[in-house]
């Protein structure tokens, strides 16, 4: 780490507060992005990968300052701020956070962004040529002809002809429109581009042609590249380096190649697996992940990701198989969160079929992926005991029962960043016994 | 060679840029200032150096004075210029889609040929032809092609055919029991009606659409003040505010223009508000912000652009309105009679009606044809200037 | 191909819009068939009319401007003859459609589950409390958690992968023999599309249902395929089972498709061009103008004819000739770029 980096950004956090009632007190806060740190290098891309909802995107403009971070310092490094120093006040020079108006201005021409959906990215009413020469007009060049030139060169560069320029948005393809996104996002030769899913919306084949037009003039350009995408596929196209963010956290980082070839995140190994597989031949099932994001307002304690890992760790003396595991706990915050309802679930079998609850057992063991034995006696007796409950209507006990007998060391425990190689961290308790790093201490 | 080298994006030495530029008018802009200057100066040198009774072109030789609503009506007449008509010529292709979508509608495209004539009437009759006089003499002339009987007709221009006063082209539309001729008062109408229209309208838009962005951006408390205040300028009970006005202080064209105008802006500033609000959450506009642009320019290059279509066509609307009352408060008896519009034409008709209805006919499907031509208009644009149905269409 | 009629014949399926440049025509004479419980996916660029084709069997295309002509055989009745209140019997409940954007394709009024009611009283006089039970049972059937409760939710109480979730829901009110999905999963997460991608596998078991599949990426095609129908600029460019055109794709268009595959191609540059104006389709080969092989005979004429080039797979490509003894010619594509011979193991 002799190079400084172009970007650095430190326990970044961005909260929605949640507001309510008559005087609009704060009641509690989404946590979108919750301290994420990592860095980017010069002529750098580094991925950023998650499914929708997991705070990526809030990132994104969070690092940019189209929103306003909650806390956390972004120092940008590139054009003429090489040398940042820490103030007396602890405050980086080159904290983009407290960037005065001026110098957010000097520093949009330091970093542009593109964005996902090509049809509504540029004004309807605009022609395309006079979108990407108004960035020049923002930041004070007066000349008309002059802008022009330059944008008719640089839409020639993107792949496109010189005449487009008088054209509107609704007469290109959305391929076409991302090209001209490009541009508009270079034409302030910026060191720094942030692409939030630029090729999500487009067609497989445009994908492709998108994506070796970013790196051909990253390469050119010697640009850095912050890439969003949900598309693991995608990533490992265009991407040097991926972190991999679940809930507001970042649960692996590491050179891309690494990441793909030997994940050590369990959300990592889900992402990669949920890829469509180009080969009709393999019928391997993946491992699926099931539900959705959790909402940040309240997040899983510990592990966030705890309420939906495969691979969640049994406690100390527990020894069942693993998808046993996993639905156990799943049946125990379900019941807990009161959201099974034997009344209807009753009502369904038909109350003739079903009346000692035999059907509802089974049908949540089913549903549950549990066997009709737990391997383990003392966990059967439990299960047992909490499916007795259910039957008589009781749920919350029954959750009481499981809570009481199943905990998972996931969740009391919020896992540090395990590095397992160069560049290569993940933050997940089945690492925790190997070489512990704090995050920060690497480059501080 | 080498001295004119290619201008390319990442040639730009952009710390001799900065700062510099920093008024950087369109040619727009710049027509519109060097035009008004002019106005702004003769409303000067009116106001201040010649008496009231002289009028404004005397030192010329012009016997023509000058009204502030005229100030103001020149005024508006520009802004439309260089704001509307102009940037329509500027962008021949859009302006030639539009005029596709729009030529659809049929109705609407005579409508548009109807309210030109109105404008140009408007704007150019009063210069070729003059005012209509007082001529007792000649009171309740037929139209021309019309006769009625003589008996009614102090002193027939036309010639007396059985009885029967024939209608002369000396007065195509007749004239009032004053002798005043239908059709001048008419044609000086269309000026006292396209002032109401452009007047009104410039008012309304500015107020609304800066009460509706304004609200929409700054969000929060001010938006809450805001969008209050809209709603008691919503519930105010203008003509009521009108009458009082008019019975403590008198009331001409002017101040119905400016009482009707500063209380209807309510929907409009509501309906930019939500347009705005759709609007900013455009990945242009973000785009935009992230160039670097200050909120002002994102609101006046992006914003209010796109929300134009919507507000255009809601200000057509709200037009017919004006004239309505207009010509409801004069038939009244509560309009300014100093002025010669359809209304008070139609009122000064009403008592003659059972024998020389073209008094209060002619005006009364002048008006009739220019309202049903602003809600034709109105209806045919929100078709015509929406980018979006062709993108779904494509 | 089998002896007995298949679910689903379509032959010479046709759809032009009446534009104001004139007709577009967005399917231009097109023919395939789906049987019960095979999935059959239509693959093409956006704007190839894959979409129109699919909509055109139920006549879902906004008519007018369109116009549909051909004829669609569903289970031996030719739908394009019926009139409309027939053929809504069968719309939406022996042939189900799925979309794209599940947002736009629900009420946001009504719950979900009244929604799921409706579609069932529609065409079967049952009682609220059977048709509450049954659309409780297919909520929970598609995977929703707890479905009996989540039944009085609204729909933008569900997330994206949810939303779908509950148009398959509905989508299975009548037990469809046939199912048409249209880019189910494009709007959605890569987890979320995994998850939706083996539910339509599970249903279609369970309901022996033929899926007619519409999609843009190989990648989802390779993973629920039976049969591919390849469609460029309103024309079958190539078809056959998947493991055929995944081995050895015939079409120089199939082949460019394949390679942008990001485990598969080494070609990343995408297909360089866009499809030709629908308004005035050019002579010979639509795909001609983008095409690596082209040679004038690839400009001149109709699209080539459908050649088979293996069993069960056909290709219309000039390069694949009838010849007199019913053998096809292979002339000159295998040679011109060795490394699309065999694009399947090309990366391997």
């Amino acid at each position: 780490m002799t190079e400084e980096p172009l970007l650095s950004v430190r326990d970044l956090k961005k909260h929605y507060p949640i507001k309510k009632g008559l005087f609009n007190r704060q009641v509690g806060a989404a946590k979108a992005v919750d301290g994420i740190s990592f860095d980017i290098g010069r002529g750098e891309t580094l991925g950023l990968v998650g499914e929708s909802g997991c705070g990526k995107s809030t990132a994104a403009t969070s690092i940019i300052r189209l929103e306003e971070p909650t806390s956390g310092e972004v120092i940008f490094n590139g054009r003429d701020r090489s040398k940042g120093s820490t103030n007396a006040d602890g405050v980086h020079s080159n904290d983009i956070t407290n960037f005065s108006d001026r110098e957010l201005k000097a520093f949009r021409r330091d970093a542009q962004m593109i964005f996902q959906d090509p049809s509504s990215s540029f004004d309807p009413r605009v022609k395309v040529g006079s979108s990407v020469a108004e960035m020049l007009q923002v930041h004070g060049m007066s000349d008309r002809r002059r802008r022009r030139k330059i944008v008719e060169n640089l839409l020639e560069r993107v792949g496109l002809s010189a005449s487009d320029y008088d054209r509107y948005p609704h007469e290109f393809s959305g391929g076409q429109k991302q090209r001209i996104a490009l541009a508009r996002a270079l034409v302030l030769n910026p060191d720094l581009i942030v692409a939030d899913e630029p090729v999500s919306a487009l067609d497989v084949s445009i994908q492709a042609e998108i994506l070796t037009l970013i790196k051909d003039l990253q390469a050119e350009f010697d640009l850095s590249l912050l890439f969003i995408s949900h598309d693991m596929s995608v990533i490992k196209k265009v991407c040097d380096r991926v972190a991999v963010m679940y809930l507001g956290e970042i649960v692996e980082i590491g050179p891309t190649d690494r990441v793909f070839a030997d994940p050590q995140h369990p959300y990592t190994e889900a992402l990669l697996s949920a890829i469509p597989t180009p080969d009709p031949r393999s019928t391997a099932k993946g491992i699926e992940l099931k539900g959705t994001v959790p909402s940040p307002t309240d997040p899983p304690s510990g592990c966030r990701f705890h309420t939906r890992c495969h691979r969640v760790i049994q406690p100390e003396g527990l020894d069942i198989d693993q998808s046993n595991w996993r639905g156990l706990l799943t049946l125990r915050d379900r019941l807990v969160a009161g959201a099974i309802d034997v009344e209807s679930m009753r009502e369904n079998l038909g109350v003739a079929e079903d009346s000692d609850g035999t059907g509802i057992r089974s049908q949540l063991r089913t549903e549950f992926d549990l066997e009709d034995q737990l391997s383990d006696a003392k966990a059967e007796t439990a299960l047992k005991n909490a499916l007795d409950r259910v039957v008589d209507g009781d749920s919350e006990g029954a959750g009481e029962v499981l809570t009481s007998e199943f905990t998972t060391p996931c969740e009391e425990t919020v896992p540090d960043r395990t590095r397992h190689a160069d560049d290569h961290e993940s933050a997940c308790l089945l690492h925790d016994r190997e070489g512990v790093v704090t995050p920060a201490a690497a480059d501080d | 060679m080498a001295t004119k080298k290619p201008e390319r994006f990442d040639q730009v030495d952009w710390s001799e840029l900065s700062e510099s530029g920093r008024l950087d008018l369109s040619i727009n802009s710049i027509g519109m200032v060097i035009t008004s200057l002019p106005v702004v100066l003769l409303g000067l040198y009116d106001w201040r150096f010649i008496g009231d009774r002289t009028d404004t072109f005397e030192f010329i030789g012009l016997s023509r004075n000058l009204e502030s609503l005229d100030y103001f009506f020149i005024f508006t007449l520009l802004l439309f210029f260089f704001y509307l008509i102009l940037p329509l010529a500027q962008n021949p292709r859009m302006t030639k889609y539009y005029w596709k979508e729009f030529k659809r509608n049929r109705p609407a495209v005579v409508s548009l040929g109807w309210l030109l004539i109105v404008f140009a009437g408007g704007l150019l009759g009063p210069l070729v032809i003059s005012a209509p006089e007082q001529d007792i003499l000649i009171g309740h002339q037929p139209p021309v092609f019309l006769s009625v009987d003589a008996a009614n007709v102090a002193n027939c221009v036309g010639d007396i055919v059985g009885g029967q006063c024939q209608g002369t082209w000396e007065y195509p539309l007749g004239t009032t029991r004053g002798g005043k001729s239908v059709f001048t008062s008419i044609i000086y109408g269309m000026t006292i009606s396209m002032q109401i229209a452009f007047i009104t309208t410039t008012i309304v838009a500015a107020i609304g659409i800066s009460f509706g962005t304004v609200s929409a951006y700054a969000g929060g408390w001010v938006d809450e003040v805001l969008m209050r205040f809209v709603d008691i300028i919503l519930s105010f009970p203008t003509l009521l505010m009108f009458l009082l006005i008019l019975y403590i202080y008198g009331a001409g064209l002017g101040m119905f223009i400016l009482v009707f105008s500063l209380f209807a802006w309510g929907g409009t500033a509501r309906y930019v508000r939500s347009k705005s609000l759709s609007v900013s959450e455009e990945e242009y506009i973000k785009a935009s912000r992230i160039s670097g642009a200050s909120t002002y320019r994102v609101v006046r290059k992006h914003v209010v652009p796109n929300t134009a279509s919507s507000i255009i066509t809601q200000l057509t609307l709200l037009i017919p309105g004006f004239l309505l009352a207009e010509a409801q408060l004069a038939f009244l008896g509560l309009g300014d009679s100093n002025i010669p519009s359809w209304g008070q034409l139609i009122s000064a008709g009403r008592s003659d009606l059972a024998f020389a209805p073209w008094i209060v006919l002619a005006p009364g499907i002048v008006l009739f044809l220019t309202i049903l031509a602003f809600n034709f208009l109105g209806d045919a644009l929100l078709d015509a200037l929406n980018p979006e149905a062709e993108a779904e269409s494509e | 191909m089998s002896t007995a009629e298949p679910l689903l014949e379509v032959e010479d399926l046709t759809t032009t819009f009446s534009t104001d440049d004139g007709e577009l025509m967005a399917v231009d004479g097109i023919d395939f068939s789906v049987d019960s419980g095979e999935t059959v996916c239509i693959v093409g660029e956006s704007g190839s009319g894959k979409t129109v084709a699919t909509e055109s069997i139920t006549r879902i295309v906004k008519s007018p401007p369109g116009h549909v002509e051909g004829s669609v055989r569903f289970k031996g009745q030719d739908l394009l003859e019926m009139s409309e209140p027939e053929l809504r019997d069968i719309r939406g409940y022996e042939i189900a459609h799925i979309f794209q954007n599940p947002q736009e394709a629900m009420n946001h009024c009504y719950t979900v589950g009244w929604q799921i009611m409706e579609a069932l009283q529609i065409h079967r006089d049952v009682s609220n409390e059977e048709a509450r039970a049954k659309a409780v049972d297919l909520l929970d059937k598609v995977g929703i958690a707890n479905a009996s409760s989540r039944f009085d939710d609204h729909p933008h109480e569900f997330s994206g992968g949810q939303k779908q979730r509950v148009m398959i829901a509905m989508a299975l009110v009548g037990d469809p023999d046939l199912l048409i999905a249209d880019e189910p999963t494009t709007a959605l997460d890569v987890t979320v599309q995994a998850q939706i991608l083996r539910l339509l596998d599970d249903l279609q078991e369970e309901f022996d249902m033929g899926i007619l599949f519409v999609t843009h990426d190989l990648g989802v095609v390779a993973e629920i395929a039976d049969r591919i129908i390849v469609m460029y600029a309103g024309k079958v460019m190539e078809r056959g089972g998947v493991l055929d055109i995944f081995d050895h794709p015939a079409h120089p268009y199939t082949q460019q498709l394949l390679n942008c595959l990001p485990d598969i191609g080494g070609n990343t540059g995408g297909i360089p061009g866009k499809l030709p104006d629908p308004h005035d389709p050019p002579d010979g080969c639509r795909f001609a103008a983008r095409c690596d092989h082209t040679i004038d005979a690839c400009r001149t004429g109709q699209q080539p004819e459908e050649v088979e080039v293996n069993p069960g797979q056909k290709a219309s490509c000039v390069y694949y000739r009838p010849a007199h003894d019913d053998s096809v010619i292979r002339d000159g594509i295998q040679n011109t770029e060795p490394d699309t011979t065999e694009v399947g193991s090309a990366d391997d």
